[in-house]
């Protein structure tokens, strides 16, 4: 029953011996959990960053691996293979059923809005990015030898959000014509 | 730790204690349901984003290596043998719609009387409905960065359609205006308030923001 009187002899009761024994036993209850607490989320704050340093390593081996794979188709059905001021590459296609003959594509790193990405065109318009905003292209080397047949080419890029001391990705890769030895 | 010294071991919790109590449990509650709802619209954004990247990629796959139209559409004799595998496949986005749609399509330079069936979703080229997460709509449209279109096919088609295409985009504003073969598109997904943007050009890049 909540009588007037009882009330008092709760608040009466907060003058207990007991008390002061309890605020210790409270103060060390917080105290350890608190600690508890603090290693928990030091666990759980480390997983989250390597995790997000694992997914930044996927996005970025993602992309180069399009680049990649794009730049290799096109050598593979393309010929006159020429690298600018070595910085672009550029190539034009064989007849085929995915091509036009005569196409002249090129691969180069944007300026402006699209600094740092690696772009493509077809016929001198509608260059596109081909790689996405969060991979920063630092370096596109283009070297051609003398046959035009071979094309070495060197990228290396980074994540937007990498951190110091994440190491970017290098990629030196070399890619022959489809058509060789004409 | 309330039981005063003289009373007996036996007493149980005033009614103050106990509301205040089951007050506090209730603001917990509380705080955690509306957490949750956003954690679970966020999660279910995320499926959504993940859902639209890769069959976007899946049809990118089918369009680039040819894998031939459904058994039972040569079946019925709407395309010859021979032309099983001179076509595409895409997706079809709808303004407001909680699933987007996969379908076959043909390239423009095949028969011009036929581009617009063709080369947009048609009922009857549906190969398969791909079901958003609870709650998750196509929420904007934008093609070469230009917000509006109320639909959206993206046909990814083997050999060219255009003489520097591979992927087709088609789109049409509610008031009828089209846009054809274009380079790129976005496709704005929203849960709740949260969104996220799917971007795909014709070169064949697709990354979520």
């Amino acid at each position: 029953m909540l009588t007037k009187s009882h009330i008092f002899r709760q608040l009466h009761a907060r003058h207990d011996r007991q008390r002061g024994a309890l605020l210790v036993e409270m103060l060390v209850a917080f105290g350890l959990i608190s600690l508890t607490l603090v290693v928990v989320a030091g666990t759980f704050l480390s997983t989250g960053q390597s995790s997000r340093v694992t997914q930044r390593q996927i996005e970025l081996t993602d992309s180069i691996a399009f680049v990649l794979a794009d730049v290799t188709r096109e050598a593979r059905v393309g010929e006159n293979f020429g690298d600018g001021a070595g910085a672009e590459l550029t190539l034009t296609r064989i007849a085929g059923i995915n091509n036009q003959a005569a196409d002249v594509v090129r691969y180069f790193i944007g300026t402006g809005s699209s600094a740092n990405r690696l772009m493509k065109e077809v016929n001198g318009v509608d260059d596109l990015p081909i790689t996405p905003p969060n991979t920063q292209v630092n370096s596109f080397e283009v070297d051609v030898d003398d046959t035009g047949l071979l094309v070495r080419l060197y990228i290396e890029a980074e994540h937007v959000d990498a951190e110091l001391g994440e190491t970017p990705v290098r990629v030196q890769t070399s890619v022959a014509a489809g058509r060789t030895g004409i | 730790m309330f039981s005063p010294r003289h009373a007996s071991a036996t007493q149980g919790f005033t009614l103050i204690e106990v509301l205040v109590v089951l007050g506090m449990l209730g603001i917990l509650a509380g705080m955690l349901a509306i957490n949750a709802r956003g954690v679970r619209e966020t999660r279910n954004l995320d499926i959504a984003v993940d859902e639209v990247v890769s069959t976007l990629r899946q049809v990118q796959a089918w369009g680039d290596t040819g894998r031939s139209v459904p058994a039972e559409v040569v079946a019925n004799g709407d395309v010859s043998d021979a032309e099983r595998y001179d076509r595409g496949y895409g997706v079809h986005f709808d303004q407001d719609a909680t699933s987007i749609l996969v379908y076959f399509g043909f390239g423009a330079d095949r028969d011009t009387s036929r581009v617009a069936k063709h080369n947009r979703y048609d009922p009857d080229n549906l190969v398969e409905t791909v079901q958003l997460p609870r709650g998750v709509t196509v929420s904007d449209i934008s093609i070469d960065g230009v917000a509006g279109p109320n639909e959206l096919h993206v046909l990814v088609r083997r050999g060219r359609v255009r003489a520097d295409e591979e992927t087709v985009f088609l789109g049409s504003h509610s008031n009828g205006t089209s846009h054809n073969y274009r380079s790129a598109a976005e496709i704005t997904l929203a849960s709740g308030s949260l969104t996220r943007t799917v971007y795909v050009n014709k070169y064949g890049l697709i990354y979520a923001d």
